[in-house]
């Protein structure tokens, strides 16, 4: 009994001071990533290429071993059209955890046709054979006689309306001021965003920016509007130094699969709850990633001179009625 | 079913003309406490000439039949803590009389640790996996910032939680939305406060507290597991009386006092603090703000129904998170529950009991600008119950109820594409219980019943109409019982619970769609308890529960015209070992549970996450006297189940799809998942130690406590971080204290 009592403490202590080790890792399982988001308009296509890895850590960021997979053949079917992917490389920025030069394939001869099917095939070294098909999204028909044309001083509001034969459409939405100012002696084009609004926090303006929907129209109000345009010459004295332009209204247009994965992987988690895994989606048959097609669509809206004007900037466009 | 409603009704009229034996009474009362009038809840009574004898109720009654009538005879009445009482008694033949007897405390200052009495005159009640608890029980315990009912259940052989940071509890295998909780008969939907880190039932309100893990009455309905049910009390009926108390988190007051022909109680909370809570959550502020209010009042006046007691009570609490931040989003969520019973008792040995019930839950995700996802979720249950029990003088019992449950749904959530749905609905459910419990023999007790589901919420037709129960309790020798249940029970309501949460604010509940055949578990339990002497008790139960339909959020869907859920499968199997030691002043128990726990999921068999296999408890009490108490509590549990990172790959995210077409990377290391749930984490293991004292201070009753959460500072694993590598641990090394002052 003595034994017993004498035992049980020592067994408590030997429980206590254990510091078990946990490993949170199990056998690497060997998946092959495609990605291919196309763009409607360029024939300037990209696609990569990549494999599983594992550290040998608990810090995922540590691997510095490039996963990429170089030399497989990458093909892309538009109705009988067949266009070809090249690899290529090219240098990373000095940031970057992988030390050798980035590999992708691209293509500068394929521009998707609006509402075609399209598949792609990738044909690995070790003779595995990936593949997807999506739809290109219909470009959308701006509805001029019920959008803004021009921006006037007097105006309280800016307004764009669009269309489109997309069935179950996402789009995202953004309106932008071009303009230019001298940098260094040399006249240099930039542009500005303009948000849906501004919130104060804090005592500064956080802009509030469009986020993807299915809305057939985008507007903001000239306060809106008007502080995009000041903000331009945050810091600048010279304000007729800055040339403005005019007003692009740029809207993307996401196929399916593609407003699928941004919705999978943009979205975020509340900022309390934890959730140990990540929302996935991928249409690569034998593989994952994604395969998609995004479409540009513009829109342009003039500003009239005495709007420009008024914030001391110059026109750089002649004058609307 | 017309036959059914016929049939039900004249079981009722039939009991009521029930006639009784000429020689005989029936002796019926009620036990309460002489300082406050509150109801002792699971008390001793016996007739001690006639070695005959009944525990009370959790309303504090008790009713004898088959006393010899005309003769004087002695009642004696004991509850631990309370000074034993005999009194002498006559009963009228032919007639039920009443006893109303109060018990006196033992000591101003309590020197010994209050618990409930346990119920030793019904040596065959029917109790397997019935857990009955005080609040002096709970509050004995080494406390995590403040005492709390839902912790307190950890303790208990056969419920697990997934850490100490949360308060959710999951009882033999089963999930934690199968668990009933009913305050005075009413359901709360979302029990929690803070993210699920203490439950929003205030310890001051409760009298008393019963909780089934399984093979549970006929009565109870709508629930797969697990039963807790909860009684609050009536307030002090002789004095007018304030408790206010504060703990690191949140400030209380408590106020009773009489009212004419009854009593009233009113408890609030709120929280005042979150800096404990960063020790909860990783060291994250949250800029939580939690309340809940409760209030009861009570009326018995014999002129104006003889024998009735009508209660009203009501209770709300609510949760915000508001963030000033507006790319932060915010969140609320509340209950709100109004409650009226009529409880008669009559001339004839039937008591029953009429409640009308309204409970409402609401939470909501209020993205702001942030990219979070809107959720919205509003749960209205509006109920009608009636329940009759009648006692034959031969000691057998029948109970028979009638319910009437109207629930609407709403949930409005976000799916992938970004596209609102309302998974919404409103059904109503009829649903009748009949049991029968046979006690007439004292070496065996059976109590076998079904509940009759005239309507479901679902709608699905092949839901189950019959849920049959069976419990026994057989007597081999007085010191030793075996005890046994078998059961179905059916669940309509489920939650949208994202398995892979670990921590969540609230979770939406909905009623269980129409193309899924609402859930159903079978619950086989067998167990045995030996009793050698008073002091030491002995106990094993050995269960086996699965679970068929189980709907589960659907973790694949991607287009809206994928279901929301898919049915799984449940399987659960273990067995509990208990020992009880108590001789005052020490009190110590251990218990050790091997328990196992698998689900079904597209014909995968994974462990669902608080599949723990081997659970080591022990608990130690000791009462010094003069006020000074103290607790001490050891946990072992052999490691959670994880799912294994099988590497990484370098994802493509569409961070900004205006930056021109660069290759440069928008991607970022993802973690590939291997097969649910096959990793273990290291074992869990935990030393919580309390000190109490308790001091009168002129009128005041102050009373001061100070725990020390995992004293040796364990470093438990919560959850690995796949996406930064961080491995998170639950609560380190905290002391606590608490300070309340009794007017």
């Amino acid at each position: 009994m003595k034994k017993l009592l004498l035992a049980l403490p020592i067994i408590f202590l030997l429980i206590v001071s254990c510091e078990d080790s946990f490993d949170p890792y199990g056998e690497l399982e060997n998946k092959y990533i495609f990605n291919c988001v196309l763009r409607g308009d360029t024939t300037f296509q990209t696609a990569y290429l990549s494999k599983s890895y594992m550290v040998d850590n608990y810090d995922p960021y540590s691997n510095s071993d490039d996963a990429t997979i170089k030399n497989a053949q990458i093909r892309i079917w538009e109705e009988d059209n067949v266009a070809l992917f090249r690899d290529t490389t090219v240098g990373r920025n000095a940031e970057s955890k992988y030390k050798t030069p980035f590999s992708f394939y691209y293509t500068d001869n394929y521009q998707p046709k609006p509402g075609a099917k399209i598949e792609i095939e990738a044909l690995l070294p070790t003779g595995k054979r990936l593949k997807s098909t999506t739809r290109v999204p219909y470009s959308i028909s701006f509805r001029k006689s019920e959008s803004d044309t021009n921006i006037r001083l007097s105006d309280d509001f800016v307004q764009v309306r669009w269309s489109t034969y997309q069935p179950n459409p996402v789009f995202i939405p953004r309106l932008i001021i071009y303009y230019t100012k001298p940098v260094d002696g040399q006249r240099i084009r930039f542009s500005a965003v303009v948000p849906l609004n501004y919130i104060e926090f804090n005592g500064q303006f956080k802009p509030n920016y469009a986020k993807p929907n299915s809305d057939l129209a985008y507007g903001t109000d000239m306060k809106t509007f008007k502080k995009a345009m000041e903000l331009i010459s945050d810091g600048i004295a010279d304000k007729s130094s800055i040339v403005i332009f005019s007003a692009f209204m740029e809207v993307y247009s996401l196929d399916e699969n593609l407003s699928t994965y941004y919705n999978a992987t943009a979205r975020t988690n509340d900022a309390y709850s934890v959730k140990l895994t990540e929302t996935d989606f991928s249409n690569v048959l034998a593989g994952t990633g994604i395969f998609g097609v995004f479409v540009r669509n513009y829109y342009i809206l003039r500003m009239k001179h005495d709007f420009i004007n008024s914030f001391g900037y110059t026109p750089g466009l002649s004058d609307v009625q | 079913m017309k036959k059914i409603i016929i049939l039900f009704f004249v079981l009722i009229f039939t009991f009521l003309e029930k006639s009784h034996s000429q020689d005989l009474g029936t002796l019926r009362g009620v036990v309460t406490d002489s300082t406050t009038s509150e109801a002792l809840a699971f008390g001793n009574v016996i007739v001690l000439e006639l070695n005959r004898g009944a525990s009370t109720d959790s309303r504090g009654y008790f009713l004898i039949p088959q006393i010899t009538a005309n003769k004087n005879l002695t009642l004696r009445v004991s509850y631990v803590g309370y000074h034993t009482k005999d009194i002498p008694i006559r009963l009228t033949k032919g007639k039920v009389t009443q006893y109303n007897i109060a018990l006196a405390p033992s000591t101003i200052q309590m020197q010994a640790i209050e618990k409930i009495g346990e119920r030793v005159i019904e040596k065959n009640e029917t109790d397997i996996s019935l857990q009955r608890m005080a609040i002096r029980q709970i509050e004995a315990l080494p406390q995590g910032v403040e005492t709390d009912v839902f912790r307190a259940l950890q303790y208990i052989p056969g419920v697990q939680s997934t850490g100490d940071v949360s308060a959710r509890y999951f009882v033999r295998g089963g999930g934690s939305n199968q668990n009933l909780v009913l305050i005075d008969g009413i359901t709360i939907y979302n029990p929690f406060h803070a993210l699920g880190l203490f439950s929003v039932i205030d310890p001051d309100m409760i009298n008393n507290i019963e909780f089934y893990k399984g093979g549970f009455a006929a009565n109870f309905g709508g629930r797969l597991s697990s039963v807790l049910k909860i009684s609050t009390n009536d307030g002090n009926k002789n004095k007018f009386g304030a408790k206010a108390s504060s703990s690191f988190l949140t400030g209380k007051l408590l106020l009773e006092g009489p009212l004419p022909h009854g009593s009233f109680i009113l408890t609030g909370r709120k929280s005042y603090s979150t800096g404990i809570l960063k020790k909860f959550l990783n060291d994250q502020t949250v800029p939580i703000d939690f309340h809940d209010f409760s209030f009861k009042a009570n009326f018995a006046n014999p002129d104006f129904i003889p024998g009735s007691k009508f209660s009203f009570n009501g209770f709300f609490s609510g949760d915000n998170i508001k963030n000033d931040d507006p790319f932060v989003e915010d969140f609320k969520w509340n209950n709100q529950v109004l409650g009226f019973k009529w409880f008669q008792v009559g001339d004839s040995p039937l008591f029953y009991e009429i409640g009308f019930s309204m409970s409402n839950f609401k939470g909501e995700v209020i993205p702001k600008l942030s990219n979070t996802r809107a959720n919205k979720n509003e749960v209205t249950d509006l109920g009608v119950n009636m329940d009759f029990t009648y006692m034959f003088d031969y000691k057998d019992e029948i109970g028979i109820g009638f319910n009437v449950q109207q629930i609407q749904t709403n949930l409005f959530i976000e799916n992938a594409r970004g596209i609102t749905t309302d998974l919404g609905k409103s059904a109503a459910n009829i649903s009748l219980y009949a049991k029968y419990k046979f006690l007439q023999f004292d070496f065996i007790g059976i109590d076998f019943g079904t509940r009759i589901n005239m309507t479901t919420l679902s709608g699905n037709k092949e839901a189950e109409t019959f849920e049959p129960r069976v419990n026994f309790t057989l007597n081999i020798l007085p010191e030793f019982k075996i005890k046994g249940a078998w059961g179905i029970f059916q669940q309509e309501m489920t939650t949208v619970s994202d398995e892979n949460e670990v921590i969540n604010i609230f979770e939406p509940w909905i009623i269980a769609p129409d193309y899924l055949v609402p859930s159903k578990s079978t619950h086989y339990i067998l167990g045995a308890e030996l009793t050698p002497w008073n002091f030491l008790m002995f106990s094993v139960e050995g269960y086996y529960k699965e679970v068929n339909d189980l709907p589960l959020l659907n973790e694949k869907k991607i287009l809206s015209s994928d279901p929301d859920f898919i049915a799984g499968e449940g399987e659960s199997y273990g067995a509990e070992f208990l020992l009880r030691v108590s001789t005052q002043p020490v009190t110590f128990s251990t218990s050790y549970t091997n328990a196992f726990a698998y689900k079904v999921v597209d014909g995968l068999r994974y462990y669902p996450k608080y599949d723990v296999r081997h659970t080591l408890n022990f608990l130690l009490e000791l009462n010094f006297g003069a006020g000074w108490s103290a607790s001490a509590s050891w946990i072992y549990n052999s490691g959670l189940p994880y799912t294994q990172v099988v590497g990484y790959y370098d994802k493509y995210y569409l961070d900004d799809v205006f930056l021109p077409p660069t290759i440069f990377d928008p991607r970022r290391p993802y973690a590939m998942l291997g097969i649910q749930n096959i990793g273990r984490m290291p074992d869990y293991h935990r030393l919580d130690l309390s000190v109490s004292k308790k001091l009168r201070l002129g009128f005041i009753n102050l009373e001061i406590d100070v725990s020390a959460i995992n004293v040796y500072d364990r470093k438990n694993i919560f959850y690995f971080k796949r996406e930064t590598g961080e491995i998170v641990n639950m609560l380190p090394f905290l002391p606590t204290a608490t300070i309340k002052v009794e007017l």
